[in-house]
């Protein structure tokens, strides 16, 4: 059986396989305080944005989530369903934060406010779900920053990727 | 005749070999050929001198913006959520029976009389102590003043709990 391709399938499989590695990495990281991570592999994700367009970003994003989830073994579990809520979350706001003008919004500002809707989006499905108590509000302020200093670290480097991308004859 | 062919054809198929190889080395030599390796030096130079020429990527306006409204958004999150609350009302347990719920705002001594003795409990506008214990461990005198809502200190011999609490109840631990 073969299944029809296009050359935009093959070059969607190839970004979701880099930011699947990513995830793979991150993953085994170890974190100090439990739940906050970097998460290196949305660097990919605003690339793609960058360089492709939001469909192919959203594909990339969402293949990521699902197949490291099932390479982890997390698949359906809490862990999955955090991660998937943060994706969705974060692309609902890159789809918003995208029409921004480009002229004054960066990487950066991208980062950042996908980062901020992503905690968002997990801590939503954490105080329903997981732990429905108003305890949680206690851990938004960690989670807020962490989603500050990482979005900004991520925004740093898609700016940065750009840049020598752009400056790189295209092989 | 069965020399010569097996010649020839050895000759022929060595000859084969030989042009096969001849290929090969001639599109391994293409692949490392001078030329192409400096082509390749001099992308790789271009892509570094672009990397030296903006070394840090430069942050747009709205970048900035965005990055000061979500600073104030973090430390007004810090200040809303992380505040101490004020505690307003101590709950006082002897035994499984809530012995009294009295208000901090006041300056009180209050003696309770548990399984070994007397306790000595001061109320002082807004805070609570154990002052005096009969029990051995002293633990509950040795916690000193609970100011917090949520603080509590328990004489386990005597069987007496203090609990501070405040507008809403808060939560003894969190679990991952």
């Amino acid at each position: 059986m073969q299944i029809q391709t296009t050359p935009q399938d093959h070059h969607i499989a190839r970004l979701a396989a880099l930011a699947i590695g990513l995830h793979m990495v991150e993953a085994i990281l170890p974190s100090p305080i439990p739940g906050v991570k970097p998460g290196i592999a949305n660097i990919v994700t605003l690339f793609v944005l960058y360089r492709f367009d939001l469909t192919t970003a959203a594909w990339v994003s969402l293949l990521r989530v699902f197949a490291a989830s099932l390479l982890l073994g997390q698949f359906l579990t809490p862990t999955f369903m955090l991660s998937l809520s943060g994706a969705l979350t974060s692309l609902l706001m890159l789809v918003l934060a995208s029409r921004l003008p480009r002229r004054w919004f960066g990487p950066v500002s991208l980062s950042v406010l996908a980062a901020f809707a992503h905690i968002a989006g997990q801590l939503l499905v954490v105080r329903l779900w997981l732990i429905p108590h108003v305890g949680v509000a206690y851990l938004v302020p960690v989670f807020a920053t962490a989603a500050l200093t990482f979005g900004l670290v991520n925004g740093l480097v898609v700016a940065r990727l750009l840049a020598s991308h752009d400056a790189a004859p295209r092989s | 005749m069965r020399r010569r062919s097996f010649f020839s054809s050895l000759s022929s198929r060595s000859g084969l070999f030989a042009r096969r190889h001849l290929i090969r080395v001639r599109s391994l030599r293409q692949r490392f050929s001078r030329s192409a390796f400096t082509r390749r030096a001099a992308s790789m130079r271009a892509a570094l001198s672009a990397a030296r020429a903006h070394p840090f990527p430069r942050l747009l306006a709205g970048d900035w913006l965005t990055l000061l409204a979500s600073l104030l958004l973090v430390l007004l999150l810090f200040q809303t959520l992380w505040q101490s609350q004020g505690a307003s009302k101590l709950r006082i347990r002897q035994g499984d029976t809530v012995y009294a719920t009295l208000s901090l705002d006041q300056k009180r001594t209050l003696h309770l009389h548990g399984p070994q003795g007397e306790t000595e409990i001061i109320i002082d506008h807004g805070r609570v102590r154990f002052l005096r214990a009969p029990c051995n461990s002293q633990y509950c005198v040795h916690q000193g003043w609970l100011t917090r809502a949520g603080q509590v200190a328990i004489c386990l011999p005597n069987q007496i709990s203090l609990e501070l609490l405040g507008k809403r109840k808060s939560y003894d631990s969190l679990n991952y």
